[in-house]
């Protein structure tokens, strides 16, 4: 009795050493947030979600949205969360290469089946079985691998629990961007990672004591590494200068411009910085080198272009004609 | 005609300037009584003075209380603080400068006004610390001190590391890639004077009499060292919370002030003990600045009744309260702990607890110049890599040289 | 001309002369009040023992105090008065240079938006000195997060303390202090060249003149009495810079681990700051002292110049 007396004595005071000893100044409270499920068709690669409420917020920071993750209990669905009070979406893939129309989701999860692009069934009961999937915070691993290295994976665990992200090895296909580098999601709670390649013929060893912050991997043909918290091509690209011709009627144009797909913006709000207009005719503004979209917009942003993808480093010269009707070249074109 | 004109131009402006110098001396002498104006200068944000003001507008009509900012308060009271035109009745601020006006004569002892049982219920380093030459000089209303913050995205509560060991070896296993284990002000005398307290061992004895070639000194900046290797190159305020805020950095030694800054910046920070050095089992022990009101002499008796009133106010832990919540600090009231608001914040319960280990910087005049040599001798140590005991034994000579010079 | 008339004409200049220190005399008790009590002011107090502890009871202490400075002239003062020199001279050498090309620019006939860049070059006049400094600090030193050390790490190098070494530091401050100084010199050259007679220049052409002649032997020699006091005005606020070296690399709790001081911050650093009036007074007194021959010797040597 005296024992067992003791040892709830024992237990009480060490959570209440435990509380004093680590407590925590704010406890933050995790917003409401909404699923998304999609079936896409098989062309349709690395599928993301765009979403937006009517009041003009938008669910995720830029273009083409949150990557949908695979739901590992219902084959060939996808899904992703989003804030709740989003009231419209669209579905696209392939670097934004593919996407639907805007369907109206009025606030509600829903179950989209995508079987091209203008042949879309969107539902509010579930399409899927099982729970859906728990919401997990996650961020963006990069990998920049050797040439030898074919079609890179990343395996995910948190050490020392053997959690892992992903339901079996080699883990998930890591996306090929643009700018060369690889990139995967995964959750927050990752703390270590194998790149690896050639379906699993070819392995960093365990790159533990990650952040749970966007993270670039360099790895070599014998798979030795190193990695950094900062992007290396945000830190390379110079700037750049945009030359713009905007059609009658659109008054003092603006440029909004990003990096896809990581989506950085380089501006803070829509609908971007206004350009300045030379002697020469053309409007200009000076960017980070590192965007390889815009869109060229008017009128306080009621009147644009669509994305617009650009080559890295190099000047623009757009010439828009109409909203739908652009032209983008590296070198001033002839009058 | 045109040179007579400037003549007599220039004739009224001296004329101007002359009597200009003479000034107005009208009497405005009135027969109705008036309450008496306690004068009370600060530095204090405009929402921190106006909890103290609404407090002590309670004590009108008999006594009208008029706090003033002002601007370099410290060298305006070197220069009027004996002048009985110019000179306010009590001024607002840290403890760290008492000894400078005790040793001028400007201040009058807190005990003429208010009997030592009346603070009682404070904490006895908020007491210590309004003490110079074993009077009190300083009303104590709250106080901060350093804390241990950590982003709770990258260290969980379950790896906060308790020993300064645990936290090197945090610091080696996290410290790639552009992020940090942890970051200080490792070359900032107020930041890292916590390192040398854990070693037992202060920068100037209660005589003022440094001793940075203390042995203890050179253990701690020794030991201290192996933290700095893994730290920035940068030792200055704005780098180091940047660093923090950005989430650059998991953990770090930072004021209360900087909290809410950090929350607003979306990082869920913690609040953690200091960790203890292991070789000695004491706790980095970071300074403490009590912030409190002072009584000038220059009015102190024609003025006791009020001045004892205003004092007395001040004892009610409700404005111990309101003024410690507002200023992002902690009460130096112990009543003050009673109240739920106060020990909901846990930034505030925790500089509580670290109060019984902190070290209220000196009160000393010497330690002017001690936070110069200080800075300098861990600049030398730890961003010139010179030899630790070479760099402590030059600080102690120019340490006791500019206390030389001070006399 | 009779006696009568010479008195007559004495009692006039003497009344002239009356009046003319009369009507001068608001500006010389202004000048009196502001400059001349300071100093005057501080050499008092350089003989007492005014300090933290004889604050209000301070008494006649005779040179005690200046016996007590000259401890601190030791070989760190004096290697100080070294690096005082050095970077006088070299900023004044850049600063002449650096102007001179850009006014020479600015007055190129064919340049078109003078103007705008007469205003762009006035801009580090616009900001306060104590911003511009500790932007630079931030914005540009910085190992951190500075803009030099992101073109370092883009062309592949690592971070560099720029302000750690006593060598950088001093290539560091000559940069800001001349961001901050050239608007003053340019200004001055600027007007200087718009001043000379441009048949000089013309005649020197037709003389067969090229360009480098034309400027050491007309443009040079014709804008050098406008640029004289200019100069003489930078070298003491150059000689007695204290904002640009304590702020970048010597603030108290923003150390660079650089050494570099000049005689002012090394005279604040281990005297002002130990809040002894009159021994900081009697420190001032000699630095003015210096800083009074130096201007005479100047002056000398400008009147031996022209």
């Amino acid at each position: 009795m005296k024992l067992s007396k003791r040892i709830l004595i024992l237990l009480l005071c060490t959570a209440v050493l435990a509380s004093v000893c680590a407590t925590a100044v704010a406890e933050e409270v995790a917003p409401e947030r909404t699923i998304v499920y999609a079936q896409v068709p098989d062309d349709w690669q690395y599928p993301c979600l765009w979403a937006w409420a009517d009041d003009g917020t938008s669910a995720f920071a830029s273009w083409p949205g949150e990557q949908m993750e695979p739901d590992p209990a219902n084959a060939g669905w996808y899904y992703a969360y989003m804030p709740t009070g989003m009231d419209a979406v669209i579905v696209n893939a392939n670097d934004g290469g593919v996407q639907t129309s805007d369907y109206r989701i009025d606030k509600q999860n829903a179950w989209i089946t995508v079987t091209s692009a203008e042949e879309v069934t969107v539902s509010f009961e579930a399409q899927t079985t099982g729970e859906a999937p728990a919401y997990t915070e996650r961020f963006t691993v990069y990998a920049q691998v050797d040439p030898s290295w074919e079609n890179p994976g990343t395996w995910a665990w948190e050490d020392p629990s053997g959690k892992n992200a992903f339901a079996a090895w080699p883990g998930r296909a890591m996306k090929p961007n643009e700018n060369g580098w690889y990139s995967a999601r995964v959750p927050v709670f990752v703390n270590s990672v194998i790149i690896n390649a050639n379906n699993g013929g070819v392995q960093t060893a365990d790159i533990k004591e990650l952040d749970p912050a966007d993270v670039w991997i360099t790895v070599a043909a014998d798979g030795s590494y190193d990695f950094t918290y900062e992007d290396p091509d945000m830190l390379k690209a110079e700037d750049i200068t945009v030359y713009a011709k905007a059609p009658e009627g659109w008054e003092a144009p603006c440029l909004w411009a990003w990096s896809h797909p990581d989506g950085t913006n380089a501006f803070q709000s829509w609908p971007g910085e206004p350009l300045t207009f030379g002697e020469d005719g053309w409007y200009s503004i000076t960017v980070p080198g590192w965007i390889n979209s815009v869109i060229l917009n008017a009128n306080a942003g009621t009147v644009q272009t669509s994305d617009l993808s650009v080559e890295v480093g190099r000047d623009i010269y757009l010439v828009v004609k109409a909203a739908d009707d652009a032209v983008i070249a590296y070198e001033e074109p002839a009058e | 005609m045109k040179r007579a004109m400037i003549r007599i131009i220039l004739l009224c402006m001296l004329a101007a300037t002359l009597t200009g110098c003479a000034g107005g001396n009208s009497d405005s002498s009135t027969t109705a009584p008036k309450p008496v104006t306690i004068t009370i200068w600060h530095d204090k944000e405009d929402a921190v003075a106006d909890v103290l003001q609404k407090a002590l507008d309670a004590l009108a009509p008999d006594i009208a209380v008029k706090l003033e900012k002002k601007a370099g308060l410290t060298e305006a009271l070197k220069m009027v603080g004996n002048d009985k035109n110019a000179a306010p009745d009590m001024y607002w601020f840290a403890h760290d400068k008492l000894g400078v006006y005790a040793e001028m004569g400007i201040l009058a002892p807190i005990g003429d006004f208010i009997a030592d049982e009346e603070l009682a219920d404070y904490i006895p380093m908020t007491l210590r610390a309004g003490m110079y030459k074993g009077t009190r000089y300083q009303m104590p209303l709250y106080f901060e001190t350093l804390l241990f913050l950590y982003n709770r995205k990258y260290m969980k509560d379950a790896d906060v590391p308790a020993t300064t060991e645990a936290l090197y070896g945090y610091m080696k296993r996290k410290t790639h890639g552009g992020h940090y284990g942890f970051v200080e002000q490792h070359s900032t005398a107020y930041y890292s004077a916590g390192w040398l307290h854990a070693f037992g061992t202060e920068v100037l004895n209660a005589q003022g009499q440094p001793h940075l070639d203390d042995e203890n000194v050179i253990n701690a900046l020794t030991y201290h060292l192996k933290f700095v290797e893994l730290m920035p190159d940068e030792t200055e305020y704005a780098t180091v919370n940047t660093l923090f805020r950005e989430g650059m950095a998991h953990a770090t030694l930072a004021g209360p002030w900087l909290v809410p800054t950090l929350r607003e910046a979306g990082i869920d920070v913690g609040v953690a003990p200091m960790p203890v050095v292991d070789e000695t089992g004491l706790p980095l022990a970071p300074y403490s600045g009590v912030q409190g009101l002072h009584v000038l002499k220059v009015h102190a008796r024609e003025k006791k009744d009020a001045i004892m009133k205003v004092l007395t106010a001040l004892l009610e832990p409700q404005i111990g309260t309101d003024l410690a919540l507002v200023s992002a600090c902690a009460p130096a009231n112990g009543k003050c702990y009673g109240d739920e608001r106060i020990t909901s914040d846990a930034a505030g319960m925790e500089m509580r607890r670290t109060a019984e280990t902190a070290v209220p910087m000196p009160n000393l005049p010497e330690m002017d110049v001690m936070w110069t040599v200080l800075g300098n001798l861990l600049t030398d140590v730890n961003m010139r890599g010179q030899d630790v005991a070479e760099a402590a034994a030059q600080a102690q000579r120019q340490a006791a040289q500019l206390i030389e010079a001070m006399r | 001309m009779t006696s009568v008339q010479i008195s007559a004409n004495a009692y006039k200049r003497g009344k002239g002369t009356l009046v003319s220190y009369l009507v001068s005399a608001p500006s010389l008790i202004l000048i009196a009040g502001v400059v001349v009590f300071p100093i005057l002011y501080t050499a008092y107090i350089s003989l007492t023992n005014m300090n933290v502890y004889h604050w209000f009871n301070y008494s006649f202490v005779g040179l005690v105090n200046y016996a007590r400075a000259l401890f601190v002239f030791n070989s760190g003062f004096l290697s100080a008065l070294g690096v005082t020199v050095l970077w006088t001279i070299v900023n004044m050498a850049a600063q002449l240079i650096v102007a001179y090309v850009m006014a020479v620019l600015l007055n190129m006939p064919k340049l078109r938006l003078k103007n705008l860049y007469r205003t762009l070059l006035m801009f580090p006049w616009a900001m306060p000195g104590y911003v511009s400094i500790l932007l630079w600090k931030t914005g540009m030193f910085n190992s951190q997060f500075g803009l030099l050390n992101r073109w370092m790490q883009d062309l592949g190098h690592a971070s560099v303390r720029w302000l750690a070494s006593d060598l950088g530091a001093f290539i560091c401050c000559t940069v800001v202090n001349l961001w901050l100084a050239l608007p003053f010199m340019i200004m001055i050259m600027d007007g200087a060249l718009q001043s000379v007679d441009k048949s000089f220049q013309e005649s020197a052409l037709i003389d067969g003149a090229n360009w480098l002649t034309r400027q050491t032997a007309v443009t040079l020699p014709s804008i050098r009495p406008i640029i004289g006091p200019a100069v003489i005005i930078t070298v003491f606020t150059t000689f007695k810079q204290f904002d640009v070296v304590y702020l970048l690399i010597q603030q108290t709790g923003a150390k660079t681990g650089s050494h570099l001081h000049t005689i002012l911050t090394y005279a604040y650093e281990n005297a002002f700051i130990a809040s002894n009036y009159g021994y900081s007074s009697a420190i001032s007194v000699i630095i003015f002292l210096m800083l009074i021959a130096f201007s005479m010797l100047t002056r000398t040597r400008t009147k031996e110049g022209v």
